[in-house]
C-alpha cells in the first residue's frame, strides 16, 4: 500500500507542481504573491472545456486556444491591474490585494457565466492502467507527471539559459537598474504573467481531465497548496517549485493514509512550517543576505 | 495631482451612488420579481376565498435566505427558481384570499455572518409571515436564534442538523435527522448483504458525521463490521486516492459514501481507477441528481442509492409513479429553468414544498397568530412534491426511504418503503 | 481633500467628541435590528482590522492567519460558557489569554522569517487551526458546531437586546483604539515602526527586535481573540466554517483598504467594506463580482488605502508650526 500511496502522492504533487512553477516565476520576478493564480488555473480549465463543447469541438485545438486565451488574461491582469501600481512604486502588499480582488472577480464571473454546478470533463489522456505487484498506475497519472517535468524543464531553460530569462533575473534584482540596462521591464513582466497563466491553464485542463470534472471553487484550495509548494521549494527556483509541489502531494497523501484523513491538509502544512523554520528560504532557495 | 484626487472623489461618489440605488432598489426588485411570479392572475384574485380559515391574513410576504453567490450558489439558485414557481402557482390559484404573495429572496452567500444580516433584514419587514432557508445547517443554525426571538416561522428545506429542531418552536425542518433515516438504511443494507465489511467515506460536515454515527451504530449492532471510516473536507479535497487506497486495503464488501454529487462522482471514478471493481457502491441522498451521472457516467453502474430524496430524471419520471402533481411541477420547472441551468432535483422539490406549505398554512390559519401558523405548517396536509412526510409524536420528521440503482448510466427506481 | 484632512487634524478632539456622541445616540435613532446588526458587525470588524493593522501596518509582518485567532477566541468563549458556565468577563479574559498564547506560539518561530515565507506560514497556521477545530470532536464538536452559547452577561446581568450588545461592542472598540493608540505613540510604538522600516538597523541601535515582534504578535492575537469571544456570545452558534483562510484574506483586505498604519484608516476600511456589500444586495448574484471590481479599482486609485498616506500627527505639527510662524511674524511687527 505504501508504494501505491506514494504514486498517488506524486500524481497529486505533479498537478501542484504545474501551478507552483507559475507562482514561482511571478514571485521570482516581482516578489509578489499572485493570489489570482489559483483562479486563473480554474479559468484555464473552464475556457478549454467551453471552447471544446461550445465552439471548436476538437479537443487539441480547444486546449491550445484555451492556453492562449488564459495567457491573454494573464497579460490583462498585469497590464490593467498591476502595471500602474508598479509605476507608482506602492508597497508590494497593494499588488497582493489587487490579485485577491481579481481572483474574486474571476471566481464569481465563472459562476455567473458558466454556471455554478460541477461540470464533467472529458479525459483525453486515459489510455488504461497498468498493475504492477498490486500497484495500479493509470496513464493519466504518468502523463501528468511527464508533462510537469517537461514544462519545468522548458521554463527552467527559458529562465536560466535565454536572454529573456536573464532579463527576468535582472528585474528581480532591481527594476531601475534593469531599465537603465535597456531591458523593457514592462514587457518582460507581462511575459512572465502570460507564461505563468498559460502554465496554470495547462494545469487546470490536465487536472480537469484527470479528475474528469471541474468547478469554480477548485482554484482556491489548490492556490493555497501550490503557493505553499512554491515556498517550500524556494521562491523563484523553478526546479524547487516542482520538487516542492511533489513533496506537498506526497506529505498530504501519506499523512492522510497513515495519520488521519481528517487532518490531511494540516499535516502537509505542518511539515511545510517545520521545513521553513529549519530552512527559512525553502529547500533550494539561496540564503538572502540582508544589507543595511 | 489635483486631477487624480478628483478622479478618486468621482469613484467614491459613484460607489456611494451605486449603494444608494441598492438601498432604494430593494423594494422594487422584490416587487418586480413578485410581479413576474404573479403572472396574469388578476382575474383570479378578484374572487374572495370563502373557505379561508380561523385567523386574519394581514401579511403577504414570504422571505427566503439562500446562497446566490459563493461556493453553494448552485443550490441557492435551485431554491430560488423553485420558490418563484411555487409563489406564481399559488398566486395563480387565488393567492391569500385574493391577494398575491410577495416573494423576497436574499443572498446569504452560504456564510453565517451574512445569514444573520439577512435574518435581521427579514424580521424587519412587518409584512413577512414566514421565511425559508437556508441551504446548509451552518447558516440555518446561526440565524435560527434571530428568527426564534422575532417569532418568525423558519422553514428549512434541508437542514438535518440534529440540534436544529430543538433551537425553538419556530424551527420547521423539512429534512429528516440522520439518526432517523440512516439506521433504517443500515438495516436495509444488512438485510440485503448480510454481515459484511462496510467501509464509509464521509464528508466532514454535520450531515457526514451524523450519518456515519447512525450507520455505524446500527450496522455493528446487527453484527456487521465497519472496517474503515475516512473523512474529507468538501470543496477542498479533489483527490480521494489516499483514502480509497487505505479503504481498499481493508477489503470492504460495501463502500458507503456520504458526499455531494461532485465529490461522490470523483470517489466513484477514482475507486474504479484503483481497481475496486467488485466493491458494492452505496450512496445517500446528496448524489441523487442527474449531474452525478453526468460526472460519473457508466462507472457508477451497479451502485445503489438510498435515502429520503427522490430522483427526477426523465427516465425515472417515466417509470415510477410519483403522481401527476409532482410530474406536472417537474415538467414545468424543467421547461422554465432546466434549459440553461440545473434540472429539477430534490433541492428544488423541497424548496417548492416549503413555499407551498408556508403559503397554504397562511391561507388556512391566517398570519396574525404565529403559533397557529407554525402548527398549521407542521400538519403538512397538502400534496408534497418531494414525497409524503409527517411529524411524529417526538417532533421528528418522517419520510419514506427510496432505493434507486444505476444501470447503464441511468437511474432506475428500485423500491420505496 | 487636503483641506478636509487639515480640518480633521486641527479639530481632532472636537471631532472625536462629536463622533462619540453620534455613536452613542446612533442606536436610539436607528432602532431597526438590521441596522443595529450591521453596526455591531462593523464594530467587531474594527477590532479585528485594528489588531491586524498592528501586525501588518505597524510591524510590517504580512500575516494571513488572523482569522485563526478570531476562531480561537470564539471557541474558547463558546466552550467555557457552555461547558463550565463561565460569565462573559471570564470568557473574554480567557479568550484573550488563549489567543495570546497562540500568538506567542506563532510569533516565536516565525520571527526569523520574512515576506512571503511568513505569509505562507501564517496561512498554514490558520488552516491547521481550522482543521483542528473541525476534527477535534470531543472539544469542538467539529462541523456540528457549538450551539446555545449564552448571550453576553456581566456581573450576573444578561445583555440580550441589540442596543446593549451594540454598546458593549462600542466599548470594545474604544478599548482597542485606546490600546493601539497608546502603543503606537509610546516608545514601544517607535521601536515597532523602526523594526518595520529596517529590522537590522533597529537591532543595531539596541532595539530588542525579538521581544517587540513577539509582543506585537501576542497583542494582536489577544485583540482578535477578544473579538472572537464577543462574536461567539453574539451569534450563539459557531462552527469552523467562519474561520477559514478566506476569512483571513478578507481581514487583510479590510486592513489594507483603509490604509496601513493608520487607526482612522483601519476603522474606515472595516466600516466601508462591511456596509458596502450590504448596500449591494439588489445586485443579487453579481454582488461578489462587483465587490472584487471595487477592490481592484480602489487599489488602482488609492494604492495606499483610503488614509494610508495621511499622517494626522504630521499635519498637526505642520499646522502648529505654521501658526507659530505667523504669530512670530505678528510679534515682530
Amino acid at each position: 500500500m505504501f508504494l501505491q500511496q506514494l504514486i498517488n502522492g506524486i500524481t497529486i504533487g505533479s498537478t501542484y507542481a504545474l501551478v507552483a512553477i507559475g507562482y514561482s516565476m511571478v514571485f521570482g520576478v516581482l516578489e509578489l504573491i499572485n493570489f489570482a493564480n489559483g483562479a486563473v488555473y480554474m479559468l484555464g480549465g473552464y475556457l478549454t472545456l467551453m471552447l471544446y463543447t461550445g465552439l471548436v469541438g476538437n479537443f487539441g485545438l480547444s486546449f491550445a486556444l484555451g492556453i492562449l486565451l488564459t495567457g491573454a488574461i494573464g497579460y490583462c491582469i498585469d497590464r490593467f491591474g498591476l502595471r500602474r501600481l508598479r509605476a507608482k512604486k506602492v508597497p508590494k502588499i497593494t499588488g497582493l490585494i489587487t490579485t485577491l480582488g481579481i481572483s474574486t472577480i474571476i471566481e464569481n464571473a465563472v459562476r455567473i457565466f458558466f454556471g455554478s454546478e460541477t461540470k464533467p470533463y472529458p479525459n483525453r489522456i486515459d489510455f488504461g492502467q497498468i498493475t504492477l505487484g498490486g500497484v495500479t498506475i493509470s496513464s493519466s497519472q504518468m502523463i501528468i507527471l511527464l508533462v510537469s517535468v517537461f514544462l519545468m524543464t522548458i521554463t527552467s531553460l527559458m529562465v536560466y539559459r535565454t536572454k529573456m530569462g536573464k532579463a527576468m533575473l535582472a528585474i528581480s534584482q532591481s527594476q531601475e537598474a534593469s531599465l537603465l540596462m535597456g531591458i523593457n521591464v514592462n514587457a518582460i513582466i507581462s511575459l512572465t504573467f502570460i507564461i505563468s497563466s498559460a502554465l496554470a491553464a495547462i494545469a487546470g485542463t490536465m487536472v480537469g481531465m484527470y479528475y474528469q470534472n471541474i468547478d469554480a471553487s477548485m482554484g482556491f484550495s489548490v492556490g493555497m497548496k501550490t503557493l505553499a509548494s512554491a515556498v517550500l521549494g524556494g521562491v523563484g527556483v523553478l526546479p524547487g517549485a516542482m520538487v516542492g509541489g511533489v513533496l506537498m502531494g506526497v506529505f498530504e497523501t501519506l499523512g492522510a493514509s497513515y495519520i488521519s484523513s481528517g487532518y490531511r491538509d494540516a499535516i502537509s502544512f505542518a511539515i511545510l512550517i517545520i521545513v521553513i523554520l529549519f530552512k527559512p528560504s525553502g529547500l533550494f532557495g539561496r540564503k538572502q543576505i540582508t544589507k543595511v | 495631482m489635483k486631477e487624480k484626487k478628483m478622479r478618486a472623489m468621482a469613484i467614491v461618489l459613484a460607489a456611494l451612488l451605486i449603494s444608494g440605488c441598492g438601498v432604494s432598489g430593494e423594494g422594487t426588485t422584490a416587487a418586480s420579481s413578485a410581479g413576474t411570479a404573479a403572472g396574469t392572475t388578476e382575474a383570479a384574485s378578484t374572487a374572495q376565498e370563502a373557505t379561508g380559515g380561523t385567523g386574519n391574513i394581514t401579511k403577504h410576504t414570504l422571505a427566503a435566505s439562500v446562497p446566490l453567490t459563493g461556493t453553494m450558489m448552485q443550490y441557492g439558485t435551485s431554491y430560488k427558481n423553485a420558490m418563484e414557481m411555487a409563489v406564481a402557482d399559488f398566486n395563480a390559484a387565488g393567492g391569500l384570499n385574493g391577494e398575491d404573495v410577495i416573494l423576497e429572496v436574499y443572498d446569504d452567500k452560504g456564510e453565517q455572518k451574512e445569514g444573520i444580516n439577512v435574518a435581521n433584514m427579514i424580521i424587519g419587514n412587518e409584512d413577512t409571515f414566514a421565511m425559508i432557508g437556508s441551504y446548509g445547517s451552518s447558516v440555518s443554525m446561526a440565524a435560527a436564534p434571530v428568527y426564534q426571538e422575532a417569532g418568525m416561522p423558519m422553514i428549512s428545506p434541508n437542514t438535518s442538523h440534529p440540534d436544529y429542531p430543538d433551537m425553538g418552536s419556530m424551527m420547521i425542518p423539512l429534512a429528516c435527522k440522520s439518526e432517523v433515516v440512516f439506521g433504517e438504511v443500515a438495516q436495509k443494507l444488512f438485510d440485503q448483504f448480510g454481515a459484511c465489511n462496510l467501509a464509509v467515506i464521509y464528508q466532514n460536515t454535520d450531515v457526514g458525521i451524523t450519518t456515519l454515527d447512525a450507520v455505524k451504530e446500527r450496522f455493528e449492532s446487527l453484527g456487521g463490521t465497519v472496517c474503515a471510516a475516512e473523512t474529507f473536507v468538501p470543496n477542498q479535497t479533489k483527490d480521494f486516492t489516499p483514502l480509497l487506497s487505505k479503504i481498499k486495503a481493508t477489503n470492504p464488501d460495501i463502500l458507503f459514501l456520504v458526499a455531494e454529487y461532485s465529490d461522490g462522482a470523483s470517489i466513484v471514478l477514482q475507486s474504479k481507477q484503483l481497481g475496486m471493481e467488485d466493491v458494492q457502491l452505496v450512496g445517500v441522498g446528496n448524489v441523487f441528481k442527474q449531474e452525478f451521472l453526468d460526472l460519473a457516467g457508466t462507472k457508477a453502474d451497479g451502485m445503489l442509492l438510498m435515502g429520503i430524496s427522490r430522483i427526477y430524471t426523465p427516465e425515472i419520471m417515466e417509470s415510477s409513479s410519483f403522481g401527476t402533481y409532482t410530474e406536472d411541477i417537474v415538467k414545468r420547472y424543467n421547461e422554465t429553468y432546466g434549459a440553461n441551468g440545473i434540472a429539477f432535483d430534490n433541492f428544488a422539490a423541497l424548496a417548492y414544498d416549503a413555499a407551498m406549505v408556508a403559503m397554504n398554512a397562511a391561507k388556512n390559519a391566517g398570519t396574525d397568530n404565529t403559533e397557529a401558523l407554525v402548527q398549521e405548517i407542521k400538519k403538512l396536509n397538502i400534496p408534497l412534491c418531494a414525497g409524503d412526510a409527517h411529524f411524529d409524536e417526538n417532533g421528528d420528521l418522517i419520510r419514506e426511504i427510496f432505493v434507486f440503482s444505476v444501470q447503464d448510466g441511468t437511474f432506475v427506481f428500485e423500491a420505496s418503503k | 481633500m487636503n483641506k478636509i484632512f487639515e480640518f480633521c487634524a486641527r479639530n481632532t478632539w472636537k471631532l472625536l467628541g462629536t463622533l462619540l456622541v453620534l455613536l452613542a445616540v446612533f442606536p436610539f435613532v436607528f432602532t431597526s435590528s438590521y441596522i443595529l446588526r450591521i453596526a455591531i458587525t462593523v464594530l467587531m470588524f474594527i477590532v479585528l482590522s485594528l489588531s491586524l493593522n498592528l501586525l501588518i501596518g505597524y510591524l510590517g509582518q504580512m500575516s494571513m492567519g488572523h482569522a485563526a485567532f478570531w476562531g480561537i477566541g470564539a471557541y474558547t468563549a463558546a466552550i467555557l460558557s457552555t461547558k463550565l458556565n463561565v460569565s462573559s468577563l471570564g470568557t473574554f479574559l480567557a479568550a484573550m489569554l488563549v489567543a495570546g498564547v497562540f500568538g506567542l506560539l506563532l510569533g516565536l518561530p516565525v520571527l526569523k522569517l520574512k515576506g512571503y515565507y511568513l505569509t505562507v506560514v501564517t496561512l498554514g497556521f490558520c488552516e491547521i487551526i481550522r482543521l483542528v477545530e473541525l476534527n477535534w470532536m470531543d472539544l469542538t464538536r467539529g462541523s456540528l458546531g457549538i450551539a446555545g452559547i449564552p448571550p453576553l452577561n456581566f456581573f450576573g446581568k444578561a445583555f440580550k437586546s441589540s442596543r446593549s450588545v451594540y454598546f458593549i461592542a462600542l466599548l470594545l472598540v474604544i478599548f482597542t483604539v485606546y490600546l493601539v493608540h497608546s502603543i503606537i505613540n509610546s516608545r514601544i510604538g517607535l521601536a515597532i515602526m523602526a523594526i518595520r522600516d529596517d529590522d537590522v538597523a533597529a537591532a543595531s541601535i539596541g532595539i530588542h527586535v525579538f521581544v517587540y515582534k513577539v509582543m506585537v504578535f501576542i497583542i494582536a492575537g489577544m485583540l482578535a481573540g477578544l473579538a472572537g469571544a464577543f462574536y461567539a456570545h453574539y451569534i450563539s452558534f459557531i462552527d469552523p466554517s467562519g474561520f477559514t483562510t478566506g476569512q483571513s484574506m478578507e481581514l487583510v483586505i479590510l486592513a489594507i483598504f483603509g490604509g496601513l498604519g493608520s487607526i482612522p484608516g483601519a476603522i474606515l476600511g472595516a466600516t466601508i467594506l462591511t456596509v458596502l456589500p450590504e448596500t449591494m444586495r439588489a445586485l443579487m448574484e453579481y454582488r461578489g463580482m462587483i465587490y472584487g471590481i471595487i477592490i481592484v479599482v480602489m487599489m488602482l486609485v488609492k494604492p495606499d488605502g483610503l488614509l494610508g498616506r495621511v499622517n494626522f500627527k504630521y499635519i498637526r505639527q505642520r499646522l502648529s508650526a505654521e501658526k507659530a510662524k505667523k504669530q512670530e511674524g505678528k510679534s515682530h511687527e
